[in-house]
């Protein structure tokens, strides 16, 4: 081998990342649903039916943190959840997963650019301003974030990790100053009210306490550029669960002590609000740059995350080529990064922001539910010892069964609100495996299934 | 690198123990009467969220500490740390 001339150099993705950008990427995509969008469990089932959505949602994503862990520290390559259903399950799963990612990703980036242009309007509108067409700053965001994403994948996700640690430390500020130990601020005895819609109105909240976390497993895609898999990808998830928890807590008290519930579900920014009743001015200004950069740091986040996925896809010719490449300077999947960008802008411009935002949450709970399905595969297929795993999550297999009875749960509280949409995505999705299946799988390239140095899967019949 | 990391991570354990237990703990005292199903369940969901991340990152803890695995954890980033600080790598990796 050694004397063979080397023609050819491959460029391949850079590995310089560690467990704070892996933690950034986690925890960035997600803290956003923390300043806006949980709110309205309250306003399905009050305060304390919230408090039960955020704690359900809460063990949902433990349980996705901890299996992702174990999974994508085995892996270790770009594409998450798709690059590791190709393994263990096969193509046609592999190819949904994909769309499922992929959807949530440019759903959640289309919904963060929404947001941000809604938030600078209302913000200039207080002060009498006029920041032109909203639809211009959608524009801006995306193009400008695509083209960070493009640069450097380090570049990038320092700054993702800066603004998140801002965005969180914010939350953190105003449960302080809220002084959670006294009354001076804070009233539970006089707001908390029991359950005004019953238990049905717990289920119904379950759907937006997972805003509180959606996205924490985009921290896998993370996977092929980090400098350690086996250290950055458990620590860097699992103390983005434990980030996001604090976080939620934390947002959820001092929200459910200054507001009636009838108010705290109908606002749009409850810890703008929040930190509006406190009446501290720094605060009000910490809280509004949390705001902003939550979000932005969501939509990097998501760029990066979709991107890699896209890549992943291409590389095995799942999606078209061309997509596959790596910029020969910057190392990032520079292609893939371009080809979202006018797909994510078409769903930002067109799309209204709550069919945007639930077509994200039910893509991300058929990955769940895919997960839970995987791990128990994936521990049979190849039990602990076979092969070199980063990490082995505990408790095995409760983290799944809990899994998949939450994401039953889940899948039922969006069919009380959203049915309608609920029937169309299955419907997209199986018409999307048809086409799969077709016209697509003829130009797969069957030798890049099984890309890992390990033993043949325990059950593998295959030739 | 693998100390500082297990004091990062038994930290913010000892965090999220601290503000479930203190909501917890504000939230039953005043709805127990009225909601003791909303005590009851939010305890047992609760009680699962601490116990899960806490093996979760007990066992991560173990593995940093894991003279076997140490090396295959930490050797990337002291190879990386050694290259960037213009020092040749000495760290073999398994």
């Amino acid at each position: 081998m050694a004397d063979e001339p080397v023609t050819k150099q491959k460029i391949s993705l850079l590995r310089v990342l560690g467990p704070r950008h892996v933690w950034g990427l986690g925890v960035g995509i997600v803290l956003v649903g923390d300043y806006m969008g949980w709110n309205y469990a309250v306003a399905k089932g009050g305060a304390l039916a919230a408090l039960i959505a955020c704690w359900l949602g809460g063990l949902l994503y433990s349980c996705v943190a901890t299996i992702d862990a174990e999974v994508t520290s085995s892996f270790a390559t770009t594409g998450g959840q798709y690059t590791q259903a190709k393994h263990i399950v096969g193509p046609a799963m592999a190819f949904n997963v994909g769309l499922y990612l992929i959807f949530t990703y440019i759903m959640l980036a289309a919904a963060n650019a929404i947001a941000l242009a809604h938030l600078l309007s209302l913000v200039a509108a207080m002060a009498d301003m006029n920041v032109g067409n909203p639809k211009l700053i959608v524009v801006l965001t995306i193009v400008s974030l695509a083209w960070l994403n493009y640069r450097g994948v380090y570049t990038t996700l320092t700054f993702n990790v800066l603004i998140t640690a801002v965005a969180f430390a914010a939350i953190v500020a105003l449960f302080a100053v809220a002084q959670p130990w006294s009354y001076e601020h804070l009233d539970h005895a006089g707001l908390l009210t029991d359950l005004p819609y019953g238990w049905l109105g717990v289920v119904a909240s379950m759907y937006f306490g997972l805003w509180f976390y959606l996205g924490i497993e985009g921290s896998s895609q993370a996977a092929e550029e980090v400098r350690s898999p086996s250290r950055a990808l458990p620590y860097g998830s699992l103390l983005g669960i434990v980030t996001l928890l604090v976080a939620a807590n934390m947002t959820w008290y001092v929200c459910a002590g200054l507001m009636p519930w009838e108010y705290l579900g109908a606002t749009t920014t409850p810890l703008f609000s929040a930190a509006q009743l406190v009446g501290s001015k720094p605060l009000i200004v910490l809280v509004f740059c949390g705001s902003v950069l939550a979000i932005i740091a969501s939509a990097t986040a998501c760029i990066n995350d979709a991107s890699r996925v896209g890549f992943a896809m291409a590389r095995d010719c799942y999606l078209p080529n061309w997509m596959c490449a790596v910029h020969p300077r910057h190392r990032t999947p520079h292609r893939a990064i371009v080809a979202l960008v006018p797909v994510t802008m078409a769903f930002a411009i067109f799309a209204p922001l709550d069919k945007v935002i639930t077509l994200s949450i039910l893509s991300g709970l058929l990955v769940y539910t895919y997960m839970g399905v995987a791990i128990i595969l994936f521990r049979r297929q190849w039990p602990v010892g076979t092969i070199r795993r980063g990490f082995v999550h505990p408790l095995h297999p409760l983290p799944a069964v809990a899994l998949l009875v939450l994401c039953a749960l889940g899948y039922f509280s969006i069919f009380l609100t959203y049915r309608i949409e609920l029937i169309l995505v299955v419907v997209f999705y199986f018409v999307a495996t048809l086409w799969f299946h077709f016209r697509r799988y003829r130009y797969v390239r069957r030798k890049l299934q099984f890309t890992m140095p390990w033993p043949r899967p325990i059950g593998f019949e295959g030739g | 690198m693998a100390r500082r990391d297990k004091q990062i991570a038994a930290g913010s354990v000892a965090v999220l123990w601290l503000l479930f237990g203190f909501v917890f703990w504000q939230i039953a005292g005043l709805v127990m009467v009225t909601a003791p199903g909303v005590v009851v369940l939010s305890g047992i969901v609760g009680a699962s969220i601490l116990i899960l991340n806490t093996a979760s990152i007990y066992r991560m803890i173990r593995r940093c500490s894991c003279d076997t695995t140490k090396a295959r954890i930490y050797g990337p980033e002291v190879q990386s740390v050694q290259i960037e600080d213009g020092v040749s790598p000495n760290v073999e990796l398994p």
